[in-house]
């Protein structure tokens, strides 16, 4: 072959820089360009810009964190346990109490690690229990992040989403609830990167494993175990007859913009103080933040206003409770075995599993014979509600609900400790 | 021999030889550079269609993850502020195994396609017709106007419509097309007429691609069977 005319010269300046100029256009403009350059490397050059600039961003803020994490780290002696509890606050004693006591009896040593001082108004740990004092928020968790253990149980749920990472040397993290829950109303990854999860219900387990099935992760161990603090309840409770010529109405909202409260002001509570007896337990925050409705509870005629440190006493008292979506309202339910109204906007799931999973509540749905919902709109027919509710003799359905949603009712703790037996022996 | 000069005789240099060859034999067959050219095109585009069908259902594959995860950081940022939206979003990229930097190396066949470009019109610009005679020159063919750079943004416009039914991305594409029609407009034919060719190309595989697509499930097995009964 040879085509005489065609020798090589000096190339076209022209040609080239037209050929720099399209190259440049190339690589530059992140968009599809389907039609000159082929379809697919559209997307590629979108990875690429997009990673370029996504890199920058993340290194940046992933530096100044870590930055921050560091300096609290700094100046730890690393621990070593066979198992590690953690209690980040006093509240989740009553959690680890009957857990601590089956291990003791079990004969497995605990290291026992609060983020708070124990003084002698706290129940004394069993024998065989390691108490120790760490720092309160991100000091304590660098703490923890540096820990050796085959095993940490704790309350607390995002391990390794935020501040609270996993150590590389402990084997194993096992969740362990501190309220009947169903994994919906908890912040994002509460119990992904958990080894375990010690599941109170069969509610929560389902919600799991649909969770793990939404976002593809590998299933984790889900424990039958139920809630060691409804033992510790169960134990304490106090129960009397219901008194049927004036009955007890216990009214003890939560706190928060979707409160009883805040939702329908104090008029309701004189309604029904006209016709019970009435305890209206206010929840602390409202006693700061907001004192003129706190006063205005304070102020209402035929009204008990309970603050005692614990609502034991209000609870035993009451022949039923009037509340929102708070955790009293199953404690109240299953352990007292009295019927409970909730009047409450429908919850906001903005961000929470519950998000993620569709739908409403699950366990709400399931409780719906005991505890019974009044929609917001209807608050105005309470007082006759609570008539209705009070002659029906909803307890009687009581056991069976609660059998059907928690495990191992007033065993837990046991249960619990024979869980951790087993993980321990398989580590 | 510095650096650059081993990289280009080990990498660019076979490239380009390859292009040779392909050139010559058509030149040999159809006797014009035009040919030669369109023929360049056709070969280099039948070479990278296995390439370019990977590229596409990664891509698919990729971009269907990519806007799973892009759902979630959105409803992440929605819900959430400062540290503790920069925590989940950090969990959503590790849910969805990204890390931003991977995308980055991940672009192989991004940097074939680009090099394949690069190294082409590099054999274009030293190619005597590209320096002389009527192809060194915009076409000027219709009255005046150059025809090759609006044929090639015709067969880009269609090929956009053809590939994509989103009204968005189809903007972009068609803005892409102007921009393109404007830094072309006055360049060397031989250019223009490259990347046209490769335009047309383009548009007949999005043809052919969505005529198989839209074939309704089963015809053609019952085309088949017809044929195996008439035989």
């Amino acid at each position: 072959m040879h085509h005489p005319e065609r020798t090589r010269r000096p190339r076209l300046h022209n040609l080239r820089a037209d050929a720099l100029l399209l190259g440049a256009v190339v690589v530059f403009f992140p968009t599809p360009a389907h039609a000159y350059i082929d379809p697919g490397t559209g997307s590629a050059l979108l990875y690429l810009v997009t990673g370029i600039a996504l890199s920058l961003y993340f290194g940046a803020r992933a530096l100044y964190y870590r930055i921050g994490e560091m300096v609290f780290r700094a100046g730890h002696e690393h621990e070593a346990c066979q198992l590690a509890v953690h209690s980040e606050d006093p509240r989740y004693e009553i959690t680890f109490l009957p857990v601590l006591r089956a291990l003791a009896d079990e004969g497995i040593t605990v290291s026992y690690f609060t983020m708070y001082e124990r003084d002698d108004s706290f129940e004394e740990l069993p024998e065989g229990t390691r108490h120790k004092v760490i720092a309160e928020g991100l000091r304590g968790y660098s703490y923890l992040n540096k820990l050796t253990a085959d095993i940490l149980l704790t309350t607390t749920p995002q391990l390794d989403v935020m501040v609270f990472r996993r150590s590389k040397r402990v084997k194993h993290y096992c969740y362990v609830p501190h309220a009947l829950g169903e994994s919906r109303y908890v912040r994002p990854y509460s119990y992904d990167y958990f080894d375990s999860v010690m599941c109170c219900g069969r509610t929560i387990k389902e919600n799991i494993r649909r969770i793990e099935a939404i976002r593809e992760s590998a299933p984790k161990t889900l424990l039958e175990t139920g809630i060691p603090h409804y033992d510790e309840l169960l134990k304490s409770a106090t129960k009397r007859e219901p008194e049927p010529s004036k009955p007890t109405i216990l009214i003890a909202p939560s706190w928060g913009p979707l409160s009883l409260f805040e939702c329908f002001g104090t008029g309701f509570v004189a309604a029904i103080a006209a016709k019970y007896n009435v305890i209206v337990r206010p929840h602390p925050q409202m006693r700061v933040s907001r004192t003129e409705l706190y006063e205005e509870i304070l102020g209402l005629e035929g009204v008990t206003v309970d603050t005692a440190r614990t609502p034991a006493t209000a609870l035993a008292s009451a022949d039923l409770l009037v509340s929102d979506l708070s955790g009293i309202m199953h404690e109240f339910a299953f352990i007292y075995e009295k019927p409970v109204i909730i009047a409450s906007h429908e919850s906001v799931h903005g961000g929470l599993e519950g998000e993620l999973l569709g739908g409403g509540s699950e366990l709400r749905e399931r409780c719906r014979s005991v505890i019974i919902p009044i929609p917001a709109e209807d608050i105005h027919t309470i007082v006759d509600r609570l008539g209705e509710i009070l002659a029906a003799d909803s307890q009687a359905k009581i056991p069976a609900v609660r059998d059907d949603l928690v495990y191992n009712f007033g065993n837990a703790g046991p249960v619990a400790a024979k869980q951790i037996k087993g993980l321990l022996e398989c580590l | 021999m510095s650096l650059i000069s081993i990289l280009d005789l080990l990498l660019l240099e076979p490239l380009e030889r390859i292009y040779g060859w392909i050139f010559d034999g058509v030149y040999d067959w159809a006797g014009t550079p035009e040919a030669a050219l369109v023929g360049l095109s056709i070969a280099l585009n039948l070479v990278l269609l296995p390439i370019y069908y990977q590229m596409e259902r990664a891509g698919r594959v990729s971009a269907n993850r990519q806007a799973a995860m892009d759902k979630e950081v959105a409803r992440m940022k929605a819900n959430f502020e400062g540290r503790e939206r920069y925590y989940y979003v950090k969990a959503v990229h590790r849910q969805f195994g990204y890390r931003p930097i991977s995308a980055v190396f991940r672009s192989g066949d991004l940097f074939l396609q680009i090099l394949v470009f690069a190294t082409v019109f590099r054999y274009i610009a030293d190619q005597p017709y590209a320096l002389d005679g009527p192809l060194s020159q915009p076409d000027g063919a219709l009255f005046g106007l150059n025809l090759l750079p609006i044929l090639m943004t015709l067969a880009s416009i269609a090929s956009a419509i053809v590939y994509d039914a989103d009204p968005k991305r189809r903007r972009q594409s068609f803005v892409l097309a102007a921009l393109f029609l404007v830094l072309l407009y006055a360049s060397p034919a031989a250019l223009v007429l490259y990347w046209t060719s490769n335009s047309v190309f383009s548009l007949l595989r999005n043809l052919i691609k969505r005529g198989l697509a839209s074939r309704p499930k089963g015809e053609l097995s019952e085309q088949l069977a017809r044929l195996a009964v008439q035989e």
